[in-house]
């Protein structure tokens, strides 16, 4: 893969948003540079912090067997209940747009 | 050597394998909804793996240590914890719109597979968990396409090899051999018609003795072990093919198209591409008209996935001491299992055969620790045991026979207490079908050895009785001796008690003896 274009320039916003399925007009391209500009700039303070020799973050709850979840079934959701929100429905399922790729 | 084989041999088959395999646990990664294929659809869903905001995903415990497990029985090095990333992208069977899987400390990294067939070593690039999308069903000719979400969420471990294979053969051993580990170590039912083991492979050739390696093709939907070795014996021709012709193949990512269902090469550029005849010409020649890959992206329309740590889930700590743990407690592996089979007496064919099916191996141990010798509880296990087990339909796991009257049965042969034929015969299946040891089942139909000197004075009998059968036998026709038994089992007819045709034929074979030398005098 090539180098990740800059989200800072309007040709890295177009990315993003295709990747994020968002569609955005040429001139809000250079306004959303700016500001995610100002937002990642922001938050790269934090790349300015000397990290050496701390070691990786491990949760403390990582340690105890409480993150893991026993292997027990629970309830699912009546379909109905399942399919409540979609948009459509098909045959006992969510319907969508058809897809032929992959 | 043929045309075919003579361009094929200027070239080297280089593949690598993808194995996704369903974890069997009884619910999914994230949540507790049920694993179960063919459940009506959407039934097996709940906010979790749906995708609805605000909730949060729980490991399952099962799930991470079946996939440990794996990475410890491969060797792999495992780091001290291990992290979950998400891979974004948008697709109507991902209702998350992310799917949780690993990207930065994968489980385990490294290891190695040893072949069962042809005992050369594989070597392993990773082993990681993820989970599975749901299913997409589109009718011919719709506008939609329907969307089952039971399956998102279920836990898959993706095993992927480094490019260590040099034909589709080799690459078949690879399936069997992991199919075999996979089973032996009770974490994936290995189902393929079920979708439990999915397969992708990349593919590529180069000249042989160039040591860099030409552009891979990754081959998808390869659902069935003949696919996988289509697939790749269809790629192994067309880069060939493309490279004979002067040109290039690309990196790519291709579909194994079982039917033909789209045009040869649709979508794919003059520069990338041969006449149908040329790629044919190296295929082999019972291939027919149909079977190929077909083109699905190039490297330069490649997904960029924007991977990042998942939030939402802490990372697992695998210690040094849990991995010895798991590495003590993991069951013997089929390769060990096989030397150690042969070992004992058991021929080769039968250790392997046992082997691949593990309840049928535990059951033959546990006939081997009433103490009957390796060889004949093999042979019992497969023939007795096998076919009350195929005639049922049934796994060596649910088998209705307890080990115990296997032990008795040979203890019965042994120790002559009816004719072998016939507790074959008659006293085992009485034995399966009504759940009673041979000896009750012996004892039960007042079944009882004849006295040998019985047997004999009635094969005397016959043997007086039927002149013309002992000329024939004299004069070497073999059919005649079977006459002469059918005469002695005739003459026990009414009786309970059957003789054994052995102790027949032995008393038959001292009268031919007797009656030889009578007339060489």
């Amino acid at each position: 893969m090539s180098a990740p274009l800059d989200p800072r320039t309007p040709e890295g916003v177009a990315h993003i948003a295709r990747l994020s399925r968002l569609a955005l007009a040429p001139e809000e391209l250079s306004a959303m540079a700016a500001h995610l500009g100002k937002i990642l700039d922001a938050v790269s303070v934090l790349e300015r912090l000397d990290t050496q020799g701390v070691p990786a973050g491990l949760h403390d709850e990582a340690l105890s067997e409480d993150a893991l979840r026993a292997d027990a079934v629970a309830p699912s959701l009546p379909v109905d209940e399942a399919l409540r929100n979609a948009p459509a429905r098909g045959v006992g399922g969510f319907e969508v747009p058809a897809v032929l790729a992959e | 050597m043929s045309a075919r084989d003579e361009v094929l041999g200027r070239y080297e088959l280089v593949v690598g394998v993808e194995v996704h395999a369903q974890l069997n646990t009884a619910t999914k990664l994230f949540c507790g909804c049920r694993l179960e294929f063919a459940a009506p659809p959407n039934s097996r869903t709940c906010p979790v793996c749906l995708g609805h905001p605000g909730v949060l995903p729980a490991l399952n415990r099962a799930a991470f240590e079946k996939a440990l497990r794996l990475a410890v029985a491969f060797g792999c090095r495992l780091e001290p914890a291990t992290e979950l990333d998400r891979k974004n992208y948008y697709y109507p069977d991902l209702p998350k719109n992310y799917q949780i899987s690993q990207m930065y400390h994968n489980l385990g990294e490294g290891g190695e597979l040893v072949l069962l067939r042809s005992g050369r070593t594989v070597r392993m690039h990773n082993v990681h968990l993820e989970e599975d999308a749901g299913k997409l069903s589109h009718a011919e000719g719709g506008r939609a396409s329907t969307v089952d979400l039971n399956r998102a969420g279920t836990p898959l471990a993706e095993i992927v090899t480094m490019p260590d294979f040099r034909s589709v053969d080799e690459v078949d051993d690879y399936m069997d051999t992991l199919t075999e580990l996979l089973r032996t170590l009770d974490v994936c039912r290995c189902q393929m018609q079920e979708g439990n083991l999915r397969f992708e492979a990349s593919v590529s050739v180069r000249p042989r003795g160039q040591e860099a390696l030409g552009a891979r093709t990754e081959i998808k939907n390869l659902n069935s072990y003949s696919a996988v070795r289509k697939g790749i014996t269809y790629e192994h021709a067309r880069q060939v093919a493309l490279l004979e012709a002067g040109k290039t193949p690309r990196q790519e990512t291709r579909l194994w198209d079982d039917e033909g269902a789209t045009d040869y090469e649709q979508g794919v550029p003059e520069a990338l591409r041969v006449p149908r005849r040329d790629v044919w010409a190296l295929l082999p020649p019972d291939w027919g008209d149909t079977g190929w890959t077909r083109f699905m992206r190039s490297k330069e329309q490649a997904h960029d996935y924007r991977y990042f740590p998942e939030p939402d889930l802490p990372a697992f700590e695998v210690s040094p001491a849990r991995v010895d743990e798991i590495r003590r407690a993991l069951p013997e592996l089929p390769g060990p299992r096989r030397l150690r089979y042969a070992g004992l007496g058991v021929p080769q064919k039968t250790a392997e055969d046992l082997t691949r099916d593990v309840p049928l191996a535990t059951y033959f141990e546990r006939v081997m620790a009433l103490g009957v010798p390796a060889p004949d509880a093999a042979n019992y296990v497969m023939n007795q045991v096998g076919a009350a087990l195929n005639a049922r339909g049934l796994s060596a796991a649910d088998c209705p026979v307890p080990a115990e009257h296997v032990a008795d049965l040979h203890a019965m042969i042994v120790g002559k207490a009816l004719p072998k034929d016939q507790l074959l015969k008659e006293v085992w299946p009485k034995t399966v079908e009504e759940g009673l040891a041979p000896s009750a089942v012996a004892a039960k139909y007042g079944l009882q050895a004849l006295d040998d000197a019985l047997v004999v004075a009635a094969t005397d009998e016959a043997w007086a009785a039927n002149p013309k059968s002992v000329e024939d036998l004299l004069a070497g026709k073999d059919k005649a001796k079977r006459a002469l038994v059918g005469a002695v089992m005739r003459a026990f007819k009414a009786s309970k008690a059957k003789p054994d045709p052995a102790a027949i034929n032995a008393r038959l074979d001292a009268l031919l003896a007797d009656e030889r030398r009578r007339r060489l005098l």
